[in-house]
């Protein structure tokens, strides 16, 4: 690949940033998610620094693209209600993240 | 920005950010202390509730680590490093145990006898075994300030051999130190993680 065109390709990398991962809310969110298997509502409240209200706002966007998913368990015989990225969502992450990087890139 | 966004870190963080209360510190540090004392005051009955407070490790983390950080299943590589950990630790235990029962079903009359060594220095040994416990937990579960506990532990211990004073007291001030470590990080802790507002 020529220079000219690893440009264009780092260029077209800004068209490809996920908008749904690139608020910055969100984006906190699958990052922390990301980062273990499944988390609760307090870890994620405490993580992002989000209320209750506009994590749930957040959580029902992403839940609409099939990024995150809920499950409800049993720890320690208490129901929890945890939530996790789907293989859909961590795939969409990586991809954001590969973009973002090229956009520096480009922008450099 | 997200380029640079080291999620190795960002998982080592929230992983370790489950020891910052302190609890682990506090169920090690008071069965050293409760040890020590039986020691100084000849008291058996300090020797059959010292390992009691270990019982407490998980009613506290559930009554005030999880209502503060909330629940969390670590990545499968974390549960895997975690579970391995557990294991190490319990072929130690294991391997310490053994070491011990040769050692006293050893063979007297010999050059070296590990059996009469370990009687004349028995909590050189027990306080060696219990550091090198410490130590293997900061390199294993990464929790860094158990060397302190080890060198704390180790030290108490080496120091009623060398400056010749009632065992139980280097012992017990060992304990009582590790477990006011881990009650000045729980005090933090409760500081810097007040409970979630539904």
């Amino acid at each position: 690949m020529s220079q000219r065109d690893k440009r264009q390709d780092e260029m077209k990398a800004i068209d490809r940033l996920d908008r749904i991962i690139h608020e910055p809310a969100r984006l906190k969110i699958m990052t922390h998610l990301y980062v273990v298997e499944s988390g609760d509502f307090v870890y994620l409240m405490r993580t992002t620094g989000l209320t209750r209200g506009n994590l749930s706002s957040h959580m029902t966007k992403l839940e609409e693209v099939d990024y995150v998913e809920v499950i409800k368990e049993f720890v320690d015989r208490k129901p929890v209600t945890m939530l996790r990225l789907t293989k859909k969502g961590r795939n969409a992450f990586l991809e954001y993240r590969k973009n973002m990087a090229l956009a520096i890139e480009a922008t450099k | 920005m997200m380029s640079k966004i080291d999620l190795e870190d960002v998982e080592q963080k929230t992983y370790l950010s489950y020891f910052e209360d302190g609890i682990a510190d506090i169920v090690a540090g008071l069965p050293i202390l409760l040890f020590g004392l039986g020691m100084v005051f000849d008291a058996s009955s300090f020797f059959i509730f010292a390992w009691m407070p270990i019982l407490l490790f998980w009613p506290l983390k559930q009554l005030i680590t999880i209502p503060r950080m909330g629940y969390v299943k670590f990545s499968p590589e974390r549960q895997r490093r975690i579970s391995k950990s557990w294991i190490v630790l319990f072929i130690a235990g294991v391997f310490s145990l053994l070491l011990g029962i040769i050692a006293f079903a050893g063979v007297e009359g010999q050059a070296f006898d590990l059996r009469d060594f370990m009687l004349e220095y028995s909590l050189l040994v027990f306080g060696a075994i219990l550091a090198s416990a410490f130590a293997l937990i900061a390199i294993l579960f990464e929790v860094r300030r158990f060397f302190i506990h080890a060198a704390l532990v180790f030290g108490g211990w080496l120091s009623s051999y060398l400056f010749d004073i009632e065992p139980g007291i280097p012992v017990a001030v060992a304990g009582g130190a590790i477990a006011m470590i881990g009650l000045g990080l729980l005090i933090s802790f409760l500081g810097k993680y007040p409970l979630q507002r539904e």
